[in-house]
C-alpha cells in the first residue's frame, strides 16, 4: 500500500476550509468527534496524481497559535506533536483573501514550527468585487511560501493545489521571524537551555496558558531554566504579534493593492437590515415560516410516497415469506420499525437543507447577535446563544458546546435549559401528530400545520429563555461572560457544500436513530406478540365465546386486540395508562413515551410497530392510517386535537433523551442535575399536558 | 419450519437487546474511544 501523505487544512474561522476540504474529498469524508473533546473532525482522502493518495485534515477555525479555547488547543496540541498520528507532512493554510493581512499571522506561526506550508488564498474569485489585486509571485517570494488563489466552488486553483501537495518536500521550512529579535537575551538563553529543541515550538509551549503534551512549564523549571512571570510572558507574545504584523504588512505593501474605490460594498446595508431590532427579528420570523412551509408543502408527497411503500413491502413480505413469526416479526416489526424513520428523511433533509443554507450565507452569525441581544435581557450570557441555537439540531454537542462559558454557573444554566429547545429528534413526533390533528387550512397563505410547528419551536425556545430567567434568579451569577463574534461576509452558498452537510447530516440522523429504532421495534414487536397466562394463549376461544351471539363483528380484529391488550407489553401498558389517562392518551401512547426514552424519534416507530401487530387486514396500513384510525373501545378516536395538542406539548417540555441525560451527568460530574432536570422537566411537560387536554377536551 | 422461524425471531431479539444494552452501556463491550466519554451518545 502507497503512503498517503498527511495533509492539515487550518485557518482562521469563516475562511472557507470546509469548502476547500469538501473540493478535495468530495463525498469521501467522515466526521468524527475529536477524543475527549466537543470539536468536530472531519477527515477525507483525496486523489493526487500519479496514483498517490492524500489524507485530508480539516481541523477547527483557530485565528493563532496562542490558545484560547479547546478548538484552538486542538489544532496547537496536534501541531507540536510529530508523534500524533495526524501530523502533517504538510499544512495548507486556508485565507480569506479579504482578510489577508489577519489571516497570515496564522499562517507565518506555523512556518515557524518547520511545517512546509501552502497557503490557499480563498475565496480568490471575489477579488474583482472587492477591488484587490496580488502579485503572486512576488507575495511568494516575500513570504517564502507556495500561493494557490482559490475559489470556494472550487472552480480554482485546486488541481494547483493538489500538484503542490504532492511536490510538498520541495517547499520551504524557513521560519519567517527571528525570534532573538522579541527578546535576544530571553531567547538565547532558552536556545542554550533546550539545545536541542525546536526555539519556536518551546516558544509556543512556554507562552501558552495551558500545558500541552509533555513539554510542561514545570518541567522547564526543573531544568534550572528561569521562565518568565505570565505578565512578561504576554508582554513577549504582543511583541511576537506585532513583529509578525510588521513582517506581513512588509509582504502586502508589495504585493497586494486595494482599490476600494471599485469596491462594491451591500455588506453595511444588510447588516443594518438584518441586525435592526425590529426588522432583525421580523425577517427572521418570516424566514422561519417560510421554511416551515416549505417543509411542509414539499415533503408531504415524497411522505405518503414512502408511508405507502412501506406499507406496500410489509404486505408482499408477508405473501411472499412462509407464514410464521419471523415473516410476521419482519413484516410488523422491522419493516413497520425503519418505516416509522425513513419516512421523515424528506423532512429532515429539507430541514437541514434550510440551516445550512442559512450558514453559508453568513445570516447564522445575524440571527446568533440577534439573540445574543434578547438572553441578555434574561439573564443568560451571549456564550449561551451559540448551544442553544445548535440545541436545534442535537442537544449533545449543544450541551458539549458550553465548555467555552468560563462562568461555572452561566454554564450549568444553559446545560439545564439547552434541552428545551428542538431538537431534530423531535420533529419526527411533531410532524406526524400536526399531520393528524392540526386541520388543514391556511392563515395569511401559511398553513396551520406550519404555523403549530413554528409555535413548537419558538415555545421550546421561549420556555428555554424563561428556565434560564428563573435558574438564574435561584443561582444568583454576578459575573457575565460576553459573546465575540466575526461576522463573516455574505457568500452565495455553494450547493455542492449545502449537499455534502444535507447528505452527511441525514445519513447520521438515519443510520444512528435507525439502528435504536430497529432494535427498539424488535423489542417491542416480541413483547408485543407473546404474552403470559390464559387471557393471553386463549384468546381465540375467548373471543369466540364472548361475541358468538354477535353479528357483524370482526371476531380476527377482536382477538388480535385481545391478545395485544394481554401481551407483555400490553400488561406495562395498561399498568401506566392511570398516570397518562389525564393527559388524554391510551397505553399504546404510554408504551411510545416509555420507548421514545432511549430516543424520541423511536415514538412514531414503536407506534407503527404496536399498530401493526394489532391490524388483522390483509393488506397493511400506513402509519398516518393506523394513527387515525385507533379508537377507544366507545368508538371515540384516539388521536383528537386535545389529545394531539397534549401530546405535542408534552415532547415540547419532557427530556425524553437518554444521551442527554448521560451528557449532562458528564459534563457537570454529578447525577444530581440530570436527575434534577429528568424530574422537573417531565413534571413541567406532564402539568402543561394535563392543563391543555383538560381546556381542549 | 416454526420452530427455525421462533429460532431466527430468537437470534434478533438476543442482538436487538445486546445492542441496545451496550449503546447505552449497561453491559460492557466496546470501550468509547473517547477518553471521558464525550461524544458517546449522539455520534
Amino acid at each position: 500500500m502507497s503512503k498517503q501523505i498527511k495533509v492539515s487544512l487550518i485557518g482562521n474561522p469563516n475562511t472557507g476550509k470546509t469548502s476547500l476540504f469538501n473540493a478535495l474529498t468530495g463525498l469521501n469524508q467522515k466526521v468524527g468527534n475529536y477524543p475527549g473533546i466537543t470539536v468536530e473532525k472531519k477527515e477525507g482522502i483525496c486523489k493526487l496524481e500519479r496514483g498517490v493518495k492524500a489524507h485530508i485534515l480539516d481541523l477547527p477555525g483557530t485565528y493563532s497559535l496562542n490558545a484560547s479555547s479547546i478548538d484552538e488547543n486542538l489544532v496547537i496540541e496536534l501541531l507540536l506533536n510529530k508523534n500524533d498520528k495526524d501530523f502533517p507532512d504538510v499544512a495548507v493554510i486556508v485565507s480569506d483573501v479579504e482578510n489577508l493581512k489577519r489571516n497570515l499571522v496564522l499562517f507565518t506561526q506555523i512556518k515557524d514550527l518547520k511545517i512546509p506550508v501552502i497557503l490557499a488564498v480563498n475565496m480568490a474569485d471575489r477579488m474583482k468585487y472587492k477591488g484587490i489585486s496580488l502579485d503572486i509571485p512576488l507575495l511568494e517570494k516575500e513570504l517564502d511560501a507556495k500561493i494557490i488563489l482559490t475559489s470556494r466552488d472550487g472552480s480554482l486553483g485546486i488541481s494547483e493545489l493538489k500538484e503542490c501537495i504532492v511536490n510538498f518536500k520541495q517547499i520551504s521550512t524557513k521560519p519567517s521571524i527571528d525570534l532573538s529579535l522579541i527578546d535576544e537575551n530571553y531567547f538565547n538563553s532558552l536556545s542554550s537551555a533546550f539545545p536541542n529543541q525546536d526555539l519556536y515550538k518551546l516558544w509556543v509551549v512556554i507562552s501558552q496558558d495551558a500545558n500541552f503534551g509533555k513539554m510542561d512549564r514545570n518541567s522547564l523549571d526543573i531544568l534550572d531554566f528561569k521562565t518568565k512571570s505570565t505578565s512578561e510572558l504576554k508582554r513577549l507574545q504582543q511583541k511576537e504579534t506585532i513583529k509578525r504584523y510588521q513582517f506581513i504588512n512588509n509582504a502586502l505593501r508589495l504585493g497586494q493593492v486595494i482599490d476600494s474605490s471599485k469596491a462594491v460594498g451591500y455588506r453595511a446595508i444588510l447588516d443594518r437590515i438584518l441586525t435592526h431590532k425590529i426588522y432583525g427579528y421580523l425577517i427572521f420570523f418570516i424566514i422561519l415560516l417560510a421554511i416551515f412551509q416549505v417543509i411542509y408543502d414539499w415533503s408531504s408527497v415524497p411522505m405518503d410516497l414512502i408511508d405507502t411503500a412501506f406499507a406496500d413491502l410489509a404486505s408482499y413480505t408477508k405473501e411472499v415469506l412462509p407464514a410464521g413469526v419471523m415473516t410476521d416479526l419482519l413484516a410488523e416489526g422491522i419493516i413497520a420499525g425503519i418505516g416509522g424513520i425513513v419516512i421523515f428523511i424528506p423532512q429532515i433533509a429539507f430541514l437541514f437543507i434550510f440551516i445550512s443554507i442559512l450558514e453559508e450565507t453568513g445570516y447564522m452569525s445575524r440571527v446568533v447577535f440577534l439573540m445574543d441581544r434578547v438572553m441578555r435581557k434574561y439573564g443568560l450570557s451571549g456564550k449561551s446563544v451559540v448551544p442553544l441555537i445548535s440545541g436545534t439540531a442535537c442537544a449533545i454537542p449543544a450541551i458539549m458546546a458550553t465548555r467555552n462559558i468560563e462562568n461555572w454557573k452561566e454554564r450549568l444554566i444553559t446545560i439545564l435549559v439547552t434541552p428545551f429547545t428542538t431538537c431534530s429528534a423531535r420533529l419526527p413526533v411533531y410532524l406526524i401528530i400536526i399531520a393528524l390533528v392540526i386541520p388543514e387550512g391556511s392563515f395569511l397563505g401559511v398553513s396551520y400545520q406550519a404555523l403549530t410547528l413554528m409555535m413548537l419551536y419558538m415555545l421550546g425556545f421561549g420556555m428555554a429563555i424563561f428556565s434560564a430567567y428563573i435558574l438564574n434568579k435561584i443561582l444568583k451569577t454576578n459575573r457575565k461572560s460576553f459573546l465575540v463574534i466575526e461576522m463573516p461576509n455574505y457568500k452565495v452558498p455553494v450547493l455542492r457544500d449545502v449537499l455534502i452537510t444535507v447528505f452527511e447530516k441525514t445519513k447520521s440522523f438515519v443510520l444512528e436513530a435507525g439502528k435504536i429504532i430497529l432494535a427498539i421495534s424488535i423489542i417491542l414487536w416480541v413483547l408485543a406478540s407473546y404474552g403470559p397466562g390464559e387471557n393471553f394463549n386463549d384468546a381465540e376461544n375467548i373471543i369466540t365465546e364472548k361475541f358468538e351471539k354477535f353479528e357483524n363483528i370482526n371476531i380476527e380484529s377482536e382477538i388480535a386486540s385481545h391478545k395485544l391488550e394481554h401481551s407483555y407489553i400490553g400488561i406495562i401498558g395498561k399498568s401506566i395508562e392511570p398516570i397518562i389517562k389525564p393527559l388524554g392518551y391510551d397505553w399504546k401512547i404510554g408504551i411510545g413515551l416509555i420507548a421514545s426514552f432511549a430516543a424520541r424519534e423511536v415514538f412514531v416507530g414503536t407506534l407503527a410497530t404496536i399498530y401493526s401487530v394489532g391490524n388483522t387486514d390483509d393488506v397493511e396500513s400506513t402509519i398516518k392510517e393506523s394513527m387515525s384510525s385507533e379508537v377507544y373501545s366507545d368508538g371515540s378516536k384516539v388521536f383528537t386535537l386535545a389529545s394531539g395538542i397534549s401530546l405535542l406539548l408534552f415532547y415540547a417540555f419532557a427530556m425524553q433523551c437518554m444521551s442527554t441525560l448521560a451528557i449532562v451527568k458528564k459534563e457537570t460530574n454529578s447525577w444530581k442535575w440530570p436527575l434534577l432536570q429528568l424530574i422537573i422537566m417531565t413534571l413541567i411537560a406532564y402539568v402543561v399536558a394535563f392543563i391543555s387536554f383538560q381546556i381542549l377536551n | 419450519m416454526n420452530i427455525i422461524q421462533e429460532i431466527l425471531v430468537g437470534i434478533t431479539l438476543l442482538i436487538s437487546v445486546i445492542y441496545i444494552l451496550r449503546k447505552y452501556n449497561i453491559i460492557g463491550g466496546k470501550k468509547s474511544k473517547c477518553s471521558d466519554g464525550n461524544g458517546c451518545g449522539c455520534n
